[in-house]
């Protein structure tokens, strides 16, 4: 009897063993051919931006994945989704809190990602995530309606001078990046604007169109059809500007104050296998050779940076202390 | 200019009519329009879903296909509205009203009927505004800055006069009810409001989750309830397709319902949700017999169901001529143009011609085979109703939940549901009317946003509105609209006090 039992066990200990062993073998093999080549992507990648089609973080996504598709650089298909909501907070956890560990899932980086959960006091911050690379700088630009009174930046200046606070700025909601270059450029001038929140640039970039406030800092991607069409005039932009070779500085018009590197960068969720950073990390560099993607950046008056990895980490960790440090100098935060 | 209008339109409908193109145009309709009609998943999720497929198409054809969806789940909206008490997307949550009270009467047929001809009338019209007049219309447009879109959602909550029949102060409560719930959520300037550090809460609560539970979980409560009791009337059986006279009787509220949700529809900060609100009060607001409504009134279906589908048509405007999309749904249209290397924005017109046009030749195609697939689709969906109570109850259950889980993937917005299904119970039970809820939550958010941008530009001066011909308009429609309904009841009252003496 108590034989009998033992050989049972005997039985369903090698049923086990066997069990185990088939498992670790099938692993094996399906971990095998992939792992001789370092990780890829089994699954479509879906890239993820904060805001919606059409502004800077989203064309930047939706141009890497053309490229990704046209070249063959990634053997699945990849899509971009854009979930807005929550000042970002909807985005940044769909990746962070819903996606971790899951390598098929990249998230668009911009700025606001930064400083939006500094401002909100989130749980998520930009250790949440694996950085993988910063490709590009924008440059952000300050506009008015083509029949605005304001030709230079010192005849608005000098017009919040005179009315203060009636001068307004719109934009999307406060403490994002263009909120902080305007509140800036206005500290370093000594007078007050009123800003306007929206509900992302672009519906202030319609109210623009109405006339209904009096300018907006934008970045040139998302307002350079309505200055081609003669609708928005720039004043004033933070970088020189390839396409707009005449438009002057803020600093060339005498106004020098510290900007914001308006960076574009990429994103996974923490938790995902180091392999599978560093094919990332590679393909953005395999991206950054094209022709595609050079006149992406010409296009949209970017300028080239590559911070990639722990430089990445290093970059944001700087960047963080900067915002926060800006935010308590410029009131946003106690 | 007209010649132009028409040779390029030419040019549109020869590219929209290849043989393999109506085939894209019939699947997109076919697709848009199953989608629409599960609950939850509006034209925004009908476009989200065949998204991927299209970008592997020709971009004439991709466009092709995505305008019939995004047409075809308009029209799909309306059929559990009418035919189960479910609201398919926030646009069709007036056509509950009088929908499921005429498919109670056994009219569920000429219900869906005039649902599909004024959706086919009003998107063609909508498509013929936007051919004709898009350009002009979005300049127009612009005067509408936020004290005028306050003013504009002022008007809009005066609908709920019509929304409540004898009962406004329950009708007023319940709307109250609704702008309390669309407090929740973070607000412009980053504040969290009622979110009890649920991250499900950031955006506010789930309108979806609301609207089914008042409407849908408290019917089969309310439902179950008369069958117990022995109260449940069976449905009569009646005939599927409408009268031309009803047509005919209807034909007004189409037109007016075209023409107030074309003009709705083209501000990018309003949506097909107030553009149907709008229409259904103004039509009862015009009406000789506003107490048929919410009674099973045709053209209390065929006001609001015109009205979402002109207005979707409108909306293609600020996203076609200004690259700003004004709702979700033109959201993922601009998406997807993007994604097709065409750059929405002021220039589309003139450097883009094949686009806009083959879009507008595709809008016009999808209409016509959305009437033509739609009209024998009654026949089928009537039937649904002679189902026993004891499939269909669980039915609604099951496209509840899934509808409304599928929205956000969130346990929490199903919580939402059950809550909210009690509600509805409750407040139909003690003669609250459960409209206003909604009028509440769609108006409150824009409506906050827009005074608060007033306040800030005026810098809390709040007369300077005053100064702002567009606002006094509203205003002034605002307490017409109060008050001419008080006067002419007083009117016809002496009346009646008259023709009794």
């Amino acid at each position: 009897m108590t034989i009998k039992r033992k050989e049972n066990i005997m039985r369903k200990n090698n049923a086990k063993v066997l069990l185990v062993c088939l498992t670790a073998v099938l692993f094996i093999c399906w971990m095998g051919p992939s792992s001789a080549f370092g990780w890829e992507p089994s699954k479509p990648v879906e890239i993820v931006s904060h805001s919606s089609a059409g502004t800077g973080g989203d064309i930047f996504i939706r141009t890497l994945s053309d490229i990704w598709a046209k070249n063959k650089f990634i053997p699945v298909r990849t899509s971009v989704q854009n979930i807005t909501g929550a000042r970002g907070d909807k985005a940044r956890r769909y990746i962070a809190v819903k996606n971790k560990g899951n390598p098929h899932y990249l998230f668009s980086y911009v700025p606001s990602q930064l400083n939006t959960p500094i401002l909100d006091k989130s749980d998520i911050s930009h250790r949440s995530f694996v950085p993988l690379s910063l490709m590009a700088v924008q440059t952000p630009i300050l506009v008015v309606h083509n029949e605005s009174p304001y030709k230079s930046l010192s005849d608005l200046i000098e017009a919040a001078r005179k009315k203060p606070k009636q001068i307004t700025q719109g934009g999307g909601s406060y403490g994002n990046i263009a909120s902080l270059v305007g509140k800036m450029l206005m500290d370093h001038a000594g007078v007050t604007i009123s800003y306007v929140p929206y509900k992302g640039g672009g519906e202030a970039t319609v109210a623009l169109l109405g006339k209904h406030i009096d300018f907006i800092i934008e970045n040139v991607q998302e307002v350079r059809e309505h200055v081609k069409a003669g609708n928005f005039r720039i004043i004033a932009a933070t970088d020189k500007l390839q396409s707009f070779p005449a438009v002057r500085t803020f600093k060339e018009q005498g106004y020098d104050f510290k900007t914001i590197t308006q960076f574009l960068g990429l994103v996974a969720p923490q938790g995902i296998p180091a392999e599978a950073a560093a094919y990332y990390i590679k393909l953005l560099e395999r991206t950054r050779g094209t022709t595609e993607w050079k006149s992406y950046l010409e296009r949209n008056d970017l300028a080239e940076f590559s911070v990639a990895g722990d430089a990445m980490a290093k970059f944001l960790d700087d960047e963080e202390l900067f915002y926060l440090r800006l935010n308590k100098e410029i009131g946003l935060l106690k | 200019m007209l010649g132009e209008v028409i040779h390029n339109l030419g040019v549109g409908f020869a590219v929209a009519l290849l043989p393999e193109n109506i085939l894209y145009a019939f699947v997109g309709s076919f697709l848009g329009t199953i989608v629409g009609i599960l609950p939850g998943l509006g034209p925004a999720g009908a476009m989200a879903m065949i998204l991927p497929a299209v970008f592997t198409l020709h971009p004439a054809s991709a466009i092709i296909m995505l305008a019939s969806a995004y047409a075809g789940a308009m029209y799909g909206g309306s059929t559990t509205s009418i035919l189960l008490n479910v609201p398919g997307e926030n646009a069709s949550v007036v056509t509950c009203l009088d929908g499921y009270q005429m498919a109670l009467q056994g009219r569920a047929g000429p219900a869906l009927c005039i649902a599909a001809i004024g959706s086919f009338i009003a998107g063609t019209m909508g498509i013929a505004g936007l051919m004709l007049f898009g350009p002009i219309i979005s300049k127009a447009a612009l005067s509408f800055g936020s004290p005028e879109y306050f003013a504009l959602m002022v008007f809009a909550l005066s609908a709920v006069a019509s929304l409540s029949g004898d009962t406004i102060v329950k009708g007023l409560l319940a709307m109250t009810l609704g702008l309390m719930v669309a407090t929740v959520g973070t607000d412009m300037t980053g504040v969290r409001r009622y979110c009890f550090n649920l991250p499900d809460l950031l955006d506010g609560v789930e309108f979806f989750a609301v609207t089914i539970g008042l409407f849908a979980i408290s019917e089969v409560i309310i439902t179950t309830a008369e069958i117990k009791s022995g109260l449940r009337k069976t449905v009569i059986k009646h005939k599927i397709f409408i009268s031309f006279k009803e047509f005919l009787y209807s034909s007004g509220a189409i037109i007016r319902g075209s023409i107030i949700g074309f003009s709705v529809g083209v501000l990018p900060g309003a949506g097909a949700g107030v553009a149907s609100f709008l229409a259904y009060s103004f039509e009862t607001q015009i009406s000789r017999h506003p107490e048929k409504f919410g009674k099973g009134e045709i053209k209390g279906v065929a006001a609001p169901e015109s009205a979402n589908n002109a207005a979707s048509a409108g909306a293609l405007i600020p996203m076609l001529t200004l690259g700003v999309p004004g709702s979700g749904t033109t959201a993922i249209m601009l998406a997807a143009l993007m994604g097709l290397n065409v750059n929405p924005g002021p220039l589309l017109f003139s450097s883009r011609p094949d686009v806009v046009w083959g879009l507008i030749a595709a809008m016009y195609l999808g209409n016509i085979i959305l009437l033509i697939l739609n009209l024998p689709l009654v026949g089928i969906f009537v039937r649904i109703l002679y189902l026993p109570l004891k499939y269909i109850l669980p039915l609604i259950m099951i496209l509840a939940v899934l509808g409304v889980y599928s929205a956000n993937m969130a346990v929490l917005d199903l919580v939402f549901l059950c809550l909210f299904g009690l509600l509805g119970y409750y407040m139909r039970r003690n003669g609250y009317p459960i409209a206003p809820v909604i009028l509440g939550i769609v108006l409150g958010g824009q409506m906050e946003v827009a005074l608060r941008q007033t306040m800030i530009m005026s810098q809390g001066q709040p007369f300077f509105v005053f100064e702002r011909p567009i606002v006094i308009f509203f205003l002034v429609l605002t307490l017409i609209s109060i008050f001419l309904p008080l006067i002419l009841k007083h009117f016809t009252k002496t009346q009646i006090e008259y023709d009794e003496a």
